[in-house]
């Protein structure tokens, strides 16, 4: 048997895997290569794979064993786990640092375990509700959820004390290994194999390679394999190329160098790690929900295409979040009040907190993230029952981005600056209120995603204008954990765009995989601290963006011209805003003393508000991509509108 | 029988190939060579078309060990079938002659 040969056999077999009938399938398809298989010459050959290869790549008549109608229906779902997970990681932290501000005599890092344990007991139970809403459901979600994020949490804990670093909880190399644990546990009900090789702190890079080698598989044999060892591969030339000098730059690799403040001393690849497991939290956390369930093994295949079908319901009828009681109404409007006052209060008192050392400097910042969490978790029953819910509590989230990073960069404070952000808050609050119900309806799903891309493009202008006043500085009030809201809901929207779509699993995986190398470039060049390649960082989410508008910009074969028009000039304005952000790192890091880890660290902490802005791209794609009828496989005919016949002229 | 065919321009060809002939059978290489369509795109038409009634689909019965190939699966259409594709397709020449008229129309004024 040729190459060739056991190639296009391989694809058969991808293929016939997804269909009903699987067996006869593949009995037929091996009956007209046999055929082809005649003609030993190289256009026989070429006749073969092209034969095996479409095949392959082409959707099957299917509705329920067609993957990205489960990923559709599960990534739709675990948008709301994500964010969940995120607004986890945003608030835990500030609960452990009040809790060490409020109670001083209690040892820091006990607080910082204390709160280590609050997002332990999050993850088990966002995890949990992951594997139960997964499509072949786990019998005991919750054991299968403790035993995965429990013991790496504590493996991690104890390194941390080990390695002599304080448990901050804000530490994003330990929430990107609960959001991994997760992932990684579901898969090891079904891939056990596959699983353990992700097992690890360096593992938390791996989950997207891996999910691409699971679906891989079925087409190309080994060579999902081969792409999981890529991963390795390009995991170890970042270390290595934290050592190669580049001419120009410091270099960190030729000694350890003594980090400041209480941290460790640490060598150049810990620059790369540390970079990319923060900026990788948010896709990992992204990929640690979609992963397990789109790939997950199950058994009882009954039961795992009911399950299927149910979920492929959803993506073609979304069902809307429900109206909340008057009860939990009053709670989220009480809540959402006593959000906006505590972050307008610290945003206004902000001059005074920030004196003190790391933990109490800090403080306020991460307190109003969760204060910003809460606002925009509050609004979510308040909109529900008007429209989709999302546009508008993005739409809120960036505001508040906006007015902190004003505020911070102007260094404002005092009661008419509480007053002010409460007011724009107000404002902001009641355009999502109102913005909501016109989002709404059967028909709305391209209208609402052109209203949204519409917001984007508002908010694009806002982002430049932000960073030119706030004096060229990121702006403070926007953290990691925003980050990870963005990128990560990108991500999801990016995901739902391409499953929406009848794309094959490899190039889905591919779009993904090449996200993360985007990030990769982005860690590998602080190591060198070069400034060319600090051009990287920004790229990432628009990376995830020009993906989305690659999908959308042809859909059912027409082409649509100004929702893609607007999200170009989106992509252009966001990146001019994150040039003033590029030139204060620069001129920090060519500092030739330990000052340029400091800008590094700093750097890696804050997020640019264009993000916020890409994030709503995304939705708007994701939103008018999702309910759209889908296309079959051949390109259905547009529908031929017979014109009425206008009167010829006279003579 | 279901009518849920959705009419595209590959459904189109693969109909238009088999109306050629109603009676005859065909198999899944001389499909794609009439109509030529790549393999990918060709038998999920077929599954649908099998599902809808229009297409019936038969294992063609050799002894492999005798013939020195697997048998194949050959399709053809139902009665029914003909009667609903042919119905749809002059369904659809219908409208693109009037659109053809009106732009014909258009530009000779």
């Amino acid at each position: 048997m040729s190459i060739v040969d056991r190639l296009s056999d391989a694809c058969l077999r991808g293929a016939a895997g997804r269909w009903p009938d699987a067996d006869g399938m593949l009995r037929e398809w091996r009956a007209e290569l046999a055929f082809l298989g005649r003609d030993r010459s190289l256009r026989g050959a070429r006749r073969r794979i092209g034969f095996a290869a479409s095949l392959a790549l082409s959707a099957p008549d299917s509705p329920v064993r067609y993957w990205p109608r489960r990923a559709g229906a599960i990534t739709q779902r675990a948008t709301g786990h994500l964010a969940l997970a995120a607004a986890v990681t945003m608030v835990v932290p500030s609960v452990a640092l009040a809790i060490a501000f409020a109670l001083p005599g209690i040892p820091r890092p006990i607080a910082g375990v204390l709160g280590e344990v609050l997002v332990v007991a999050a993850m088990v139970w966002i995890g949990a509700r992951s594997v139960r809403s997964a499509p072949a459901p786990s019998a005991s979600p919750w054991r299968f959820a403790i035993a995965t994020v429990v013991p790496i949490a504590l493996a991690m804990v104890v390194a941390l004390f080990l390695l002599g670093l304080p448990p901050q909880p804000r530490y994003s190399v330990m929430d990107g290994g609960f959001a991994e644990a997760t992932g990684t546990g579901s898969m090891i009900a079904g891939h056990g194999a596959i699983a353990w090789l992700m097992v690890g702190l360096w593992a938390v890079v791996l989950t997207p390679a891996v999910a691409l080698a699971a679906r891989c598989r079925h087409v190309l044999a080994r060579v999902g394999w081969l792409v999981a060892g890529s991963a390795v591969g390009l995991e170890v030339a970042t270390v290595i190329a934290a050592y190669v000098p580049v001419a120009g730059s410091p270099v960190l690799g030729d000694a350890v160098r003594a980090f400041p403040a209480s941290l460790v001393p640490f060598g150049a690849e810990n620059l790369p790690l540390g970079a990319a497991t923060y900026v990788c939290f948010s896709l990992l956390l992204c990929a640690a929900f979609l992963v397990p369930a789109v790939v997950r093994y199950a058994p009882d295949e009954a039961a795992r295409r009911a399950a299927t079908a149910r979920f492929a319901a959803d993506v073609d009828a979304p069902r809307p979040v429900p109206v909340a009681g008057p009860g939990v109404r009053v709670v989220a409007m009480v809540a959402g009040a006593l959000g906006i006052l505590v972050w307008a209060g610290l945003a206004a008192q902000r001059p005074a907190l920030v004196q003190g050392d790391a933990w109490t400097t800090s403080m306020p910042a991460d307190v109003s993230a969760a204060a910003m969490v809460l606002v925009l978790v509050a609004l979510v029953p308040l909109l529900a029952g008007r429209g989709p819910v999302a546009p508008g509590v993005l739409t809120v989230g960036a505001t508040l981005g906006v007015v902190a990073a004003l505020v911070s960069g102007h260094g404002w404070h005092g009661p008419a600056v509480v007053v002010g952000m409460a007011v724009v808050v107000a404002l902001a609050v009641a355009a999502a209120w109102a913005m909501t119900p016109r989002m709404a309806g059967p028909s709305t799903s391209e209208a609402s995603g052109r209203r949204a891309l519409v917001l984007a493009a508002v908010t694009a202008p806002l982002a430049v204008v932000t960073d030119a006043l706030a004096g060229s500085m990121a702006p403070h009030g926007t953290l990691a954990g925003a980050y990870a809201v963005a990128v990560g809901l990108a991500t999801v929207a990016v995901a739902n765009v391409l499953a929406a779509r009848r794309i094959p699993a490899p190039m889905v995986g591919a779009a993904l995989w090449a996200t993360m190398l985007a990030v990769f470039l982005y860690a590998v060049p602080y190591a060198h601290v070069h400034r060319w390649y600090a051009v990287a960082p920004d790229l990432a989410p628009q990376l995830v963006a020009a993906v989305a508008v690659a999908c959308f910009a042809r859909w059912n074969g027409r082409w649509r011209t100004r929702p893609v028009l607007v999200m170009a000039a989106v992509l252009v304005l966001a990146s001019f805003a994150s040039m003033p952000i590029r030139d204060v790192t620069e001129s920090v890091l060519l500092t030739p003393d330990n000052s340029l880890i400091t800008a590094v660290w700093t750097h890696s902490f804050v997020v640019p508000p264009q993000n916020l802005v890409l994030i709503l791209a995304g939705l708007a794609v994701a939103a008018s991509a999702m309910s759209r009828p889908r296309p079959d496989t051949d390109g259905a005919l547009a529908p031929v509108d017979t014109p009425e016949p206008r009167p010829l002229p006279q003579g | 029988m279901g009518n849920d065919v959705r009419m595209t321009a590959s459904v189109i060809a693969v109909l238009s190939a088999f109306l050629a002939d109603p009676n005859d059978e065909r198999y899944g290489l001389d499909l794609m060579k009439d109509t030529g369509l790549a393999s990918g795109t060709l038998y999920p038409i077929l599954a649908r078309l099998e599902r809808a009634g229009w297409v019936g689909a038969a294992w063609e019965d050799i002894d492999p060990a005798v013939e020195g190939r697997p048998g194949r699966r050959y399709y053809r259409m139902t009665p029914d079938g003909v009667v609903s594709a042919r119905h749809e397709l002059a369904a659809i020449h219908q409208r693109l002659s009037r659109v053809a008229g009106l732009s014909g129309r258009v530009s000779e004024a």
